[in-house]
């Protein structure tokens, strides 16, 4: 269908038949029971109350005719006749895995509470000595870690440890004492032997000695291992150079370990 | 335009004339040919599928069945929800995020897990052991890593190995007393000078000070330099006494 014209030009002194007034009439009544876009003019302005309700499919409100557009108002909103995201609408649950990766954070914006603790601590409860012995576990001093893959820093650190030789009043040659520290992670060493040693030399006479050497239990160290799980132990000697000769190491109470990946 | 009206009321005994019939005829062809809103019935009711597909723009489609419009949302990151437009659970992919769009209060305390971190990017030597017999600084030979920062503060630090005995040793088969020291450089700038001295004095008896060794981690610096590539070094140098023997690995890593 589309715009219609006139079937039959009417003359005076040509009387109507009744075929012409039907074709008129009938051309008319079937263009009002078919109309289409052809027969509104351009201007027509349908307003919003001559269409049915159901108009508004999903995603839609109506009210009075008037289609708007029904967000949920928390994640999506209108504003000034615009659809746009809502503030503070993206939620934690809107944020798909990974979506935030460096170029989304702004920078010096992940503070410290920001990052997740992953640490562990021991410490000794009680002075621990140890005599002519190689590679003493330390009691007390186990701190069991799980990494993702990141390097472990392991400590040791809070009080002395005090390294002794009884008084030998006929020394000759080497005296003193020889002390390593260990930390093994599992039956693996993490740190082999790193030394701490005082010894003297005597030359050609007999003399007295004695040491007591006393120093801060301070160690650090960086595991670079792969992700798991992983038990740290503290191991110390405490030996004398000498045949015969004794030495003594005492850990004392409050020796922490730590672990922590970096 | 409007309602249309009639443009003759024809009454009985009125003679059909020609321009009556055409005026009348007309005037109903062209409203019809020119309709608008007022030619409407109020409650006209106009059902959807009477509707053009074209009437939906963009972000709308016209249904096939019912000819409703409806939202097209693109179901990944926005979808229709209970009849509402909303953002789709997991929706705002990295795409979506404008740069910087994250700041602090954003992200959930302790949420940052170390997985999240970039990698730590430490530089470490392996196990070296060398000595200095000069009274002179000089280079340990192959204590130096080489690191590139963004600004944060370094950590730089000797460390024992998995194997071999490490640390910091002087002594002496004559002297009573040794010294020794040893400095971490950045580059040509000295960020750390540590000095060792141990002395005996005995009396009746000759005597020498045969071995001290201090473990490797007793040597240490915090730096705090700009951004920028550096390298680190450490160097020693023997004051008194046999020799300055060290045996360790340097490490260096910026810190979190």
């Amino acid at each position: 269908m589309g715009q219609i014209s006139r079937a039959t030009e009417f003359a005076n002194g040509n009387p109507p038949f009744a075929d012409d007034l039907n074709a008129e009439m009938n051309q008319i009544a079937s263009t009002g029971n078919n109309l289409d876009n052809d027969n509104f003019v351009a201007g027509a302005n349908i307003s919003e109350t001559k269409f049915a309700s159901t108009l508004a499919g999903s995603g839609f409100d109506v009210a009075n005719g008037v289609l708007s557009l029904n967000t949920d108002d928390a994640s999506l909103e209108t504003s000034a006749d615009a659809l746009q995201v809502r503030n503070l609408g993206v939620t934690a649950a809107k944020l798909a895995a990974n979506a935030v990766t460096t170029a989304k954070i702004l920078n010096a914006n992940v503070t410290r509470a920001k990052i997740a603790t992953s640490y562990q601590t021991a410490v000794t409860v009680a002075d621990q000595t140890i005599t002519n012995t190689s590679n003493a576990l330390v009691t007390s001093l186990t701190v069991t870690i799980t990494t993702t893959g990141r390097p472990v820093l392991l400590a040791i650190y809070g009080a002395s440890i005090e390294f002794s030789t009884p008084l030998n009043t006929s020394a000759t040659a080497l005296k003193g004492y020889e002390g390593s520290v260990r930390i093994a992670r599992g039956a693996t060493n993490v740190v082999n032997s790193d030394l701490v040693r005082m010894r003297i030399r005597g030359v050609g006479t007999n003399y007295d000695t004695q040491v007591t050497d006393k120093r801060p239990f301070c160690h650090l160290m960086v595991d670079a291992v792969a992700a798991g799980t992983y038990t740290y132990v503290v191991r110390v000697s405490a030996n004398a150079p000498s045949i015969g000769d004794s030495a003594s190491a005492i850990i004392k109470t409050g020796t922490k370990l730590f672990a922590m990946e970096l | 335009m409007s309602t249309i009206a009639r443009v003759t009321n024809f009454v009985d005994g009125d003679v059909l004339d020609a321009a009556d019939l055409n005026d009348e005829f007309d005037n109903l062809v062209d409203n019809l040919n020119a309709l608008n809103n007022d030619n409407i019935a109020a409650a006209a009711g106009i059902a959807p599928s009477k509707i053009s597909a074209s009437i939906a723009g963009s972000g709308l489609v016209k249904n096939g069945t019912t000819g409703a419009l409806e939202v097209n949302p693109d179901n990944v990151t926005v979808e229709i929800s209970s009849n509402q437009i909303v953002i789709k659970d997991l929706g705002i992919t990295a795409a979506k995020l404008a740069a910087d769009a994250v700041t602090t209060a954003k992200i959930l305390d302790s949420n940052v897990t170390r997985a999240k971190l970039a990698a730590l990017g430490q530089q470490q030597t392996g196990r070296i052991s060398d000595s200095e017999t000069g009274s002179s600084y000089a280079d340990l030979t192959g204590l130096t890593v080489t690191i590139t920062t963004t600004g944060r503060p370094v950590m730089v630090m000797l460390q024992g190995a998995t194997s071999g005995a490490t640390g910091l040793a002087h002594g002496s088969t004559t002297l009573d007393a040794v010294e020794t020291a040893v400095r971490i450089l950045r580059d040509a700038t000295v960020v750390a000078e540590y000095e060792m001295e141990t002395a005996l004095t005995v009396s009746g008896a000759t005597i020498s000070v045969d071995s001290v060794v201090i473990p490797a981690s007793s040597i240490f610096v915090i730096d705090t330099p700009a951004a920028g590539t550096y390298t680190y070094k450490l160097q020693g140098k023997n004051v008194a006494g046999d020799a300055l023997s060290v045996s360790a690995e340097l490490i260096a890593w910026e810190l979190m």
